[in-house]
Order: structure tokens, then sequence, then C-alpha cells
């Protein structure tokens, strides 16, 4: 159904990257610094075009179809910012407004997020006086606006507080239900493992390994993911390819 | 239409009249400087005028004429203070030092024997003569020389002239102006809107720039730099929506720069009175074609303003860049709007094809009322191009993934 592939053969780049995740899945792309989990996912969320291969989305290319896969997915980064000079509830309606909803449908999808993430309370603030925290929250809140089928966050915990952290798992825990198609990017270890239902390991822009926690452990023979990842870290190279 | 053009719109112009600094450079400051450019223009002339009013010329004569003297206390009463001086070597050096320092505003020289030479006019093999010296540089010495050598000298030798033919009215031949008090044909009306018309293009070019540039680098390159562009660009929304968005958006802000200092002048006219000599506002009156024309013009001036910004912001990655980029625009458009001013390029039909210079010359042309259809359609047809020209390469530009991250 939902098929992702992509190459990329500039230098530090990523390339033989072939993946795939289903509806009502959490895959997660684990990987160090610099390994190319953002280059990955800005090329899904159709804001940067690969230069060979082809990404599909609900079976839409997207270089080809590049609005109508926008208008299914949801994509948050830390490069992703919101106006700092507008208040939550501005900026919800106004992306609504962009995403073509409905006013009526703006209020109560934003009734909903707000909840959720516990923006209620500042809603009305301009974002400039918010913590790196309430920004994150807010962002995820904008990204979920249009209830899309597939979800895509780099880093959705960082910089988060347990219990925010917390409450933006159990979001995508409850989207999962929901039967929505979930990637995550993630260098923490405990997201990977609680969260995932499928891993994929990227080193050095390549996807080493992939599958569930249990086939990951047994294949390297380790007893944990962390002692996963240092042995595909070592076996792989690491920064010198 | 899209209807997501609309709500492009709406947040381009509530992000910036909701910001109290954005408000300040784009409608407050525009009209103020004009207000007080004008008010210290006017108070500046119409204090020099005072001054010119009250002033003593000081003259260094030499080899004065015995009754010179005389004549210049019973003509100008005490408007000269006259220093004579006897030889005119060492001396006339002296004196001529003293007005480069503009201690003295003016030297006359009399040929030696002056006076005997008149007498024996009729065995004379030609005529005495006169050396009148004046310094540019002071205003004054401008002055008395301009009133020396078209008035009074020629006055004074009309009087000599009158005592050779024993009547002064014989000599007068003629005289000029002297029931009309009143020479100048040009109304009132005309003269201010001369001043106001060769002034008003320049202020207004350079407000509707300078509000267009700070907010439109804002909009493009400081987005991308801040990361909130991108945002944009997630949604399904078309890039040439929010392009399009962004430019009518900013058209919209330039113009309320340009009614800002519109708004400024006209509140500082009664202030600034000196420097238009005294303009009663019911004196300008603006004919409805005129409006029209005006309206026509400061549209495209805007476009071509805001095509241009937009495009030069796009290119740049941040918002220091655009600016390096703007800057030299800003200039051309200073040196425009004063050639303008002064007068130049209205001649030349070419001149109308240039853009921005054609463009400031069709503003000062209405505010004359000497706006021709020939100068205005040309300069509508090539902005119109201009326009049209950027606008596709703005769309371009902005259609090119690889500009959309800053840095
Ligand atoms: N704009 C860019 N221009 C050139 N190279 C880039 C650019 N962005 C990223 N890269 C390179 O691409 C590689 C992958 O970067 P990417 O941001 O995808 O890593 P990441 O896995 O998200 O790392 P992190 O955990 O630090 O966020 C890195 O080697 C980086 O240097
Ligand atoms: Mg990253």
């Amino acid at each position: 159904m939902k098929k992702k592939a992509l190459h990329k053969r500039t230098v530090e780049a990523v390339r033989g990257i072939d993946f795939e995740v289903k509806p009502g899945e959490i895959y997660g792309l684990l990987g160090p610094n610099g390994a190319g989990k953002t280059t990955t996912l800005r090329c899904i969320s159709t804001l940067m075009r690969p230069t060979a291969g082809t990404v599909e989305v609900g079976g839409l290319n997207t270089v080809s179809a590049g609005e109508r896969v926008r208008e299914r997915i949801s994509f948050l980064t830390n490069d992703l910012k919101l106006d700092e000079h507008f208040s939550p509830d501005f900026t919800m309606k106004f992306f609504g407004e962009l995403r073509q909803m409905s006013p009526k449908a703006i209020e109560e999808r934003k009734d909903v997020l707000f909840e959720a993430l516990r923006i209620t309370g500042f809603k009305n603030q301009p974002i400039k006086e918010f913590s790196t925290g309430m920004r994150q929250k807010l962002a995820i809140a904008v990204s979920l606006l249009h209830d899309p089928e597939v979800v895509v966050f780099d880093e959705p915990t960082n910089g988060l507080d347990v219990i925010t952290a917390r409450t933006v798992t159990e979001l995508l825990l409850a989207m999962k239900q929901d039967k929505k198609t979930i990637l995550v990017s993630t260098h923490e270890m405990s997201v990977a493992e609680g969260l995932c239902d499928r891993i994929g390991i990227l080193i050095s822009g390549s996807l080493v390994m992939e599958g569930t926690l249990e086939h990951i452990l047994k294949t390297t023979g380790t007893r944990s993911l962390a002692d996963a990842f240092f042995w595909l870290y070592k076996e792989y190279g690491g920064e010198n390819g | 239409m899209d209807k997501r053009l609309l709500s492009i719109v709406r947040k381009e112009l509530r992000r910036v009249f909701t910001d109290r600094r954005l408000v300040m450079t784009v409608l407050i400051l525009p009209g103020l400087s004009i207000a007080l450019i004008y008010s210290v223009m006017g108070m500046i002339t119409g204090d020099m005028n005072s001054q010119r009013d009250l002033h003593t010329y000081r003259l260094v004569v030499h080899e004065a004429p015995g009754n010179f003297s005389d004549y210049l206390e019973g003509r100008c009463e005490d408007r000269f203070l006259l220093t004579e001086k006897e030889d005119s070597g060492d001396a006339l050096e002296a004196s001529l030092e003293a007005l480069r320092a503009e201690t003295v505003d003016g030297v006359l020289v009399f040929d030696e024997g002056f006076e005997k030479r008149l007498e024996d006019f009729k065995r004379a093999d030609s005529n005495p003569n006169v050396n009148v010296f004046y310094n540019p540089v002071s205003d004054y010495s401008g002055d008395a020389y301009r009133w020396l050598t078209t008035e009074i000298l020629p006055e004074y030798r009309e009087a000599i002239l009158g005592e050779r033919l024993g009547n002064p009215a014989y000599a007068r031949v003629f005289t000029v102006n002297q029931d009309n008090l009143n020479p100048s044909v040009a109304s009132e009306e005309k003269i201010s809107s001369m001043i106001l018309g060769s002034l008003m293009p320049i202020f207004i070019s350079i407000f509707l720039f300078a509000g267009a540039m700070n907010i439109g680098i804002d909009m493009l390159a400081g987005e991308k730099e801040r990361g909130t562009l991108a945002t944009i660009l997630l949604t399904p929304v078309k890039r040439e929506t929010v392009a399009l968005g962004k430019m009518i958006s900013l058209a919209i802000v330039a113009m309320g720069s340009t009614i800002s200092s519109l708004a400024g002048i006209l509140v500082t006219l009664p202030l600034s009175s000196s420097l238009f000599g005294g303009i009663d506002m019911a004196d300008i009156s603006v004919s409805l074609d005129q409006w029209l024309f005006l309206g026509a013009a400061l549209v495209l001036l805007a476009g071509v303003y805001v095509t241009l910004i937009l495009s030069l912001s796009m290119i740049a990655s941040s918002v220091k860049e655009a600016g390096a980029y703007v800057t030299p625009v800003y200039m051309v458009v200073l040196v425009s709007g004063m050639m303008a001013a002064m007068g130049f390029g209205g001649d030349h039909l070419r001149n109308y094809l240039i853009p921005v210079f054609g463009n400031v010359l069709v503003l000062r042309d209405i505010f004359v009322d000497e706006v021709t259809w020939w100068g205005f359609l040309t300069n509508s047809g090539v902005s119109l191009l201009v326009i049209l020209m950027l606008l596709l390469v703005f769309r371009r530009i902005f259609k090119m993934e690889r500009y959309l991250y800053g840095g």
C-alpha cells in the first residue's frame, strides 16, 4: 500500500534506503546525528526532491503529486517554524483555511488537539512568549490539524520533559489505534523500544537493518536495542562509511 | 478565485498591522518624516528671506566719482554701506581678499579719472568703464551684484545721460512695467503646483520603496530565514497562491506608506507656507482625470517596486543578503526622484521607457498638470511589461525547491 523508496547519491546524503510503513503501524527510524533521518523525512514530506529514486505516500508520488501528498500527510520537524507574532488560536485558524477546512471543522479539531496537548491555557498568547516545549506541542497540533492519514514526525519528543513527552507518545499511540500510518525518527533508544512496532536503523545514510525489536536483537545477537545499535554502528563503519 | 489567496493576504496584513514596530515604520514614519522635512525646509527658507530683507550690503568702491555715493544713498537709503578707496593697486587686492573672506559683499572699481572722462565725452575715443566683483559663494554678494548690474549702475548711467541731454526724461526714452505691479501671469495655483509637483514624486517614490523594502524583505527572506515559509508551503496550497498573496499584501502595505506620506505633505502645508509662497489649501484643486492618472500611476509604480523587491529577496536566503541586493535599487530610486525633481527627462519620450525613472516622470507630470497621453501610455506599457517579467521570474524562483530553506 504505502511504499517509500529513496536513493540519494549526493555526498553526505542518504542512499539505498527502501522501506515501507503500513496503516496502524508505528515505524521508527533510528540513527545517530547526521545519519540522514531528517533528509529522508523531508523527501517523504515533499519538502525536498530526491535526486534519484521515488517516494510514494498512499500510492502517490511525492514529486509528481506533491500537492495531494501534502493533503494527506502531517510533517513535524525542527526547522519548520510558526510565526511567533501570532497566537495558537490564530495560527490554527490560518492553517485550517490553507487546508480548506470549514470554520466549524477548524474549531472542533482545534479544541480536541488543544485539550489533548494542553494548549488551551495559553491559546491566545503570542508564540514568542512560549517555551521550547510549548512551541513543540503547538507545532504538533498544527501538523495534525487536518487529521492526516500519514504522520511523519522528526524527533517529536526532542527537548520535551517526561510529562510532555508522555503526552506526545500517548497521542501517537491513539493515532495508531485510528489506523494511521506513523513514521517517527529518533536517536533515543527508549522511544524506539517503547513506541515503535518496527525499527529501521540508519547509519551514514544507509538503512543497515530493519524489523521488529525481537528481529533486530536476534539478528545481532544482543540483549538490548542500545547494544544492537552499537554493534551495527561498529559493523557499518559509523561516520567513515 | 481561490479563497486561500484571501487567507494569505489577510494573514500578511494582520502580521504588519498588528505589529507596533512595523506600523511605525510603514504608516507613521513616512508621513512624520515628510512633515518634518517640509517644516524645516519652510523654516529655513523663511528665515533666509527675512534675513535678506534686513541685510546691509557692504561695498568697497575704488576711485568713486564724486557724486556716486550721494546717488546711491539717495536711491537706496541705507541698504548699502560704502567704503571708498583712492588707488586701485594694492588696495584693490586687499578689497578682493575681503570679498573672498565674505567680510565685504561687493567691490566696484571705476576707471581712473572716470568723472573727468565723462565730462570730456566728446573728445574721448573710448568710454570709461566700471568693474564689478562679487563672490558667488555668498548669497548676499550675489544679490548685491545682481542689484548693481541690472538696476543701480544702469540707472546711474541714465541719470548722467539725462544731465547731458538737459532733461532726465530724454534719457529714459521709455519705461518698463511702470504701472504693471503684477507682471507674472502664472496663477498662485500654478506656481504652488509646480513646486509641489517637483517635490511630491521624490517623496512618494522614496517612501513607497522604503516601506515596501522593509516589509518585503521580511515577508520573504525573513520568513525563509525563520523557517515559517516552509511551514506554509507544507500545506497543499499552491506556491503561486502564496507568491501572489505576498505580492498583493506588499502592494497594499506600500500604498499605505504612500498615503501616509501624502497626508504628511498636506498636513504640513500651512507650516511650510513660506516654502511654497503661502499656498491656500483650496488652491490645490486636483481634477478628476488627474486623480485617475495618479491612481493608475501609483498602482504601476507600486507594482514595479513590489515585484522588484520580492524577486530580489526571494533570491536571498537571509534578511541581510536581501538588504544587500535591494539597496542598489534603492539608490536608483533616490537618484531618479532627484533628477525628475530637478526637471530632467521630461523632454524626450524615450525617457518614459526607463523603468523607475519613467514612472517618477509620469508622477511629476501629473502633479504639475503636464501629463501627456504619450508619456503616460509609454510608461504604463513598460511598467506592465516589467511587472509581468518580474512576476514570471519571481514565480519561477519560488517554485524552485532549493531556495526554500534559508541558510
Ligand atoms: N542543507 C544541507 N546541505 C548540505 N548537506 C546537508 C544539508 N542538510 C543536511 N545535510 C547533510 O546530510 C546528512 C544527513 O543530515 P540529516 O539532517 O538528515 O541528519 P539527521 O539524521 O537528521 O541528524 P540529527 O540526528 O543530527 O538530526 C548530514 O551529513 C548533513 O551534513
Ligand atoms: Mg535531524
